[in-house]
């Protein structure tokens, strides 16, 4: 595998670990205060 | 006003403590000062917290000797040494002026986080500081009124080590609860320093400040920093230790492993799991003495002997009080006195529930679920299947109690740069040995609770590791280069508002108090359901009344004698024998209690345990009086 490839991978899970995340916790920082 | 003063006075205690770790700095050049002048106050720290448990077990705590010593000392000690501490400061400050520009950022960030978490503890500690009210406070406060450490047979919780309860019971002595939950406030900074100082030392200071920035990113350390638990200082502690693991084991000094081993005590001291850090540390140092053929019999002797001498005290306590040195863990093996195999039993299936189950396959998806809770728990919300779903049943899904499960978040940042990283070919030794210890803690964590706390010190090293990772990243092609630069930026802006029980919803929460527009006890009287009862049993209760208590563990502002009634904290009262309110009546009066308390509604106010039906034939037969209801609470008097 030639490292940009590697570089392209790397860079895609980032991406995705953070979307996944912050997609649904805007509903979170939405609920109403304590 | 009050608020802060007592945050003056800390910051008068962080002087003295900052003095001390200067003068004890020996080296010029700058690193090594940072480096020294932070392991100088964390085993300032370390060292009093001993003191204080040798103190108050002895019979006597001492504090007024200590208020007055340790700061002569340190002023003695600064004096001598003053010519010195200018010009480190002198160098301190003029290296800080000469940071580029993404360490002065990253540094700027770290302030913004302490500064934050700093405001958020300036209040006293509400019902979300769930067990500072059980026994991290309430302790201490019990200890403070017999003026010595005494067995707490109500409260299993009272067995643990309390080498930072110590430091809780000094500032509940000096002044009160918030100068207590500033000690460990200061835990995060030390943490987030011994990070700089393990990469500054060997790898780099830019991943050092990028592994910090990240630990204190994370949402459950900010939400953590301002209450009065142990957590971040057993964190604080096996950072320092690992740190002079790593000195001795890449320069060869035996001074580092001397200290490594001093600090391991003070991880033993701090909680049980304290063991593992020197367990796992003492495994590295026969490791790598075997492989290098480096066997210094002292430094060795040292680093076995003094933890046992720092942090065996309380595990010896536990011997002398219960026959267990871990009650009430590990009854199967140890047994110990006020504890049942039925008791036992209950406790380890309350461990158990936290977590998405413990079949092999949960286990494989673990990282996933960890870094996306309490997402997963929210109906509606979850976005990725089958992570979300265990696969054993009668698991909570959640890594913390469901009350606090929004304001312990992980977060996907440790997953999104650590397994990228663990493709990264010839890394550095130290990184190496940080993913191996990282590893080691997950997998007593896997097999045992799934309590996300449980993880801190492990999620600082990794930290340590993702810094360097991020380091090189930045340092790769454009869109490695881009999405690393852009998430984690995006992760350090957005972690503190997460949830409204984050970073910002604390520090909103706390500034009337600090403005003075609200007074401690209005914000008491808002954050926690018991404090009006509590308060009132304070005013209206002779100095020398005695409480049972059901339903509500969370007493440290009943400042009363008390003792918790509910059958599965302690054997203190034999429900078998207990048939009628006469029997309960006679119960209570044998164990000196002269008051109830009862939460009659601990599943709509997070208290646990219930009152015995017994009770209300005592009240009905005229033995036991009600005089004071408030809420969901009830205070009685018993019949002289």
């Amino acid at each position: 595998m030639s490292p940009e490839l590697k570089d392209v991978l790397a860079a895609a899970f980032i991406g995705f670990c953070f979307v996944v995340f912050l997609y649904p916790a805007m509903a979170l920082i939405l609920l109403p205060s304590p | 006003m009050s608020v802060l003063f007592d945050a003056a006075i800390f910051l008068a205690i962080f002087a003295v403590l900052c003095a001390f770790g200067l003068a004890f700095s020996t080296r010029s050049e700058f690193g090594r000062t940072f480096e020294t002048t932070l392991s100088g106050i964390a085993l300032l720290l370390g060292a009093c917290s001993f003191g204080f448990f040798v103190c108050g077990s002895l019979g006597n705590f001492a504090f007024p000797f200590f208020v007055c010593a340790i700061p002569l000392f340190c002023l003695a000690f600064a004096i001598v040494r003053r010519k010195h501490i200018v010009a480190r400061l002198q160098t301190f400050f003029s290296r800080l002026r000469d940071l580029p520009r993404v360490e002065s950022l990253l540094l700027l960030y770290l302030a913004g986080v302490f500064a934050l978490t700093f405001l958020a503890t300036l209040v006293p500690p509400g019902g979300g500081d769930y067990d500072s009210l059980v026994y991290h406070l309430a302790a201490p406060r019990q200890y403070l009124r017999a003026g010595r450490i005494v067995e707490l047979r109500y409260d299993h919780h009272t067995y643990f080590p309390f080498g930072t309860e110590m430091l809780f019971t000094f500032g509940l002595w000096l002044r009160g609860p918030i100068v207590a939950k500033l000690f460990h406030w200061l835990m995060l900074p030390l943490a987030c320093g011994a990070i700089v100082a393990i990469a500054r030392r060997h790898l780099s200071l830019r991943s050092g400040l990028l592994g910090a920035a990240l630990f204190a990113s994370l949402p459950v350390v900010q939400s953590e920093a301002p209450t009065a638990y142990i957590d971040l200082a057993l964190v604080a502690f096996s950072l320092f230790a690992f740190l002079q693991f790593f000195n001795w084991l890449e320069d060869g000094t035996d001074s580092g492993l001397i200290l490594c081993g001093i600090f391991c005590g003070f991880c033993l001291g701090s909680k049980y799991l304290g063991v593992l850090t020197f367990g796992w540390l003492g495994l590295g140092v026969l490791f790598f003495s075997a492989r290098q053929k480096r066997f210094a019999f002292k430094p060795l002797l040292a680093f076995c002997a003094l933890p046992i001498l720092l942090g065996g005290g309380w595990y010896l306590r536990n011997i002398l009080w219960t026959g267990n040195p871990v009650f009430p863990f590990a009854y199967g093996v140890f047994g110990g006195r006020g504890w049942t195999a039925g008791m036992a039993q209950r406790y380890s299936i309350e461990q158990a529930i936290f977590g998405f189950g413990h079949a092999p396959l949960d286990w494989l998806m673990l990282p996933w679920r960890l870094s996306f809770s309490p997402l997963g728990a929210l109906n509606g919300m979850q976005p990725w299947w089958p992570f979300g779903r265990a696969v054993s049943s009668a698991q909570t899904g959640l890594f913390e109690t469901p009350g606090m499960a929004l304001s312990t978040i992980l977060g996907p940042a440790l997953l999104a740069f650590g397994a990228p990283l663990l493709f990264i070919q010839s890394k550095p030794r130290v990184v190496n040995f940080m993913l191996c210890s990282f590893a080691f803690f997950w997998l007593f964590w896997t097999l045992t609770a799934h309590y996300l706390r449980y993880l801190l010190p492990a999620f600082a090293l990794l930290c340590i590791a993702c810094g360097w990772a991020i380091e090189r990243f930045l340092g790769r092609s454009a869109p490695l280069r881009l999405a690393t630069a852009i998430t984690f930026v995006i992760w350090l802006c957005i972690t503190p508002f997460l949830t409204p029980y984050l970073l910002f919803g604390q520090v909103r929460a706390a500034l009337p108090v600090i403005l003075g527009r609200q007074t401690q006890d209005d914000y008491l009287s808002r954050n926690f359901v018991g404090y009006r009862a509590m308060k009132w049993a304070n005013e209206n209760t002779p100095p020398t009344a005695r409480f049972a208590v059901w339903g509500e563990p969370r007493c440290y502002h009943l400042d009363r004698d008390y003792f918790f009634a509910d059958s599965f904290h302690n054997t203190l009262i034999d429900y078998e024998q207990i048939k009628s309110g006469d029997d309960l009546v006679s119960a209570l009066r044998n164990l000196r209690a002269t008051h109830v308390l009862v939460n009659t509604d601990p599943a709509g106010t997070a208290g646990v345990g219930t009152a015995p039906p017994q009770l209300e034939q005592a009240v009905a037969s005229g033995q036991v009086n009600l005089i004071f209801e408030s809420r969901v609470y009830k205070i009685y008097a018993l019949q002289k």
